[in-house]
């Protein structure tokens, strides 16, 4: 699908076409669900963001600019800041009710060992750094488009991934001269 | 832009076996899906960020079993 339709898309969608977001949803669904679940390991609640980041999308579409950056860019910032409200939200109930928590985190994980170790890595990052590596690595996104999605300085998003890459070459055992 | 994991083919290579499927689930949540699922379904979890484990679920659930007999207790001291 090219740029030329996404465009279209958001016109339509902007001028209240509900099966034109069903064309923004069927481009974009993927990549912010990987996103989300990459970052919080949880299905329903990658599911549950998602979908919910899709309604503030419908709601919020007449405020986007696409001059002032893409639409990519727009989305992953809003299923960004969904997913921290939801995160904080489920730390809070589990400090207050913990014997109701289940540890997710074990919950998800998959038998291949390679993929479980590179699954483990990026888990033990720190979000702020996690969130970094998510967005660079597997969605290619820019320096800038990150620093716009975290509303941090871009140099803050420099300095992050260089701590980023050197703690995951530690975890994954990778060779610092490679 | 300089991108940092440009020069690094190893770590490309592992971060590479982080594959993630997508289910299929609906752009939009049916409020009448949503009610099916937290009947019908074991699996469903109405609010996924509590994280609720399966046993203390049944427990909670099944805690009004429990407390309405007790409530009636009191009772019998008035029946003469």
């Amino acid at each position: 699908m090219n740029s030329i339709r996404v465009e279209d898309a958001i016109v339509q969608v902007q001028q209240g076409n509900k099966e034109a977001l069903e064309v923004i949803y069927s481009m974009f669904k993927a990549p912010l669900y990987q996103f989300v679940f990459r970052y919080t390991n949880n299905e329903q609640l990658s599911i549950d963001i998602v979908q919910d980041s899709f309604e503030k999308l419908q709601r919020k579409i007449h405020q986007y600019n696409p001059e002032k950056g893409k639409l990519k860019t727009y989305l992953f910032q809003i299923a960004y800041n969904t997913m921290i409200t939801k995160v904080k939200r489920q730390n809070r109930l589990r400090s207050l009710l913990p014997f109701l928590a289940e540890d997710i985190k074990v919950a998800h994980r998959e038998n291949y060992e390679e993929k479980w170790a590179v699954q483990a890595a990026i888990e033990s990052l720190p979000e702020d750094l996690r969130v970094v590596v998510l967005l660079m690595y597997y969605h290619d996104l820019t320096q800038k488009e990150i620093s716009s999605i975290l509303n941090i300085p871009v140099g803050t998003v420099k300095s992050r991934l260089h701590r980023a890459l050197q703690k995951l070459k530690m975890e994954l055992e990778v060779n610092e001269d490679a | 832009m300089h991108n940092p994991f440009d020069a690094e083919e190893e770590l490309k290579q592992k971060l590479d076996q982080y594959t993630v499927e997508v289910p299929d689930f609906p752009v939009k949540k049916a409020r009448t899906t949503r009610i099916a699922n937290w009947v019908f379904a074991p699996t469903y979890i109405p609010f996924p960020e509590v994280g609720y484990k399966q046993v203390s679920a049944k427990v909670i659930v099944s805690l009004p079993l429990f407390i309405i007999p007790v409530t009636f207790i009191p009772i019998l001291f008035f029946i003469k």
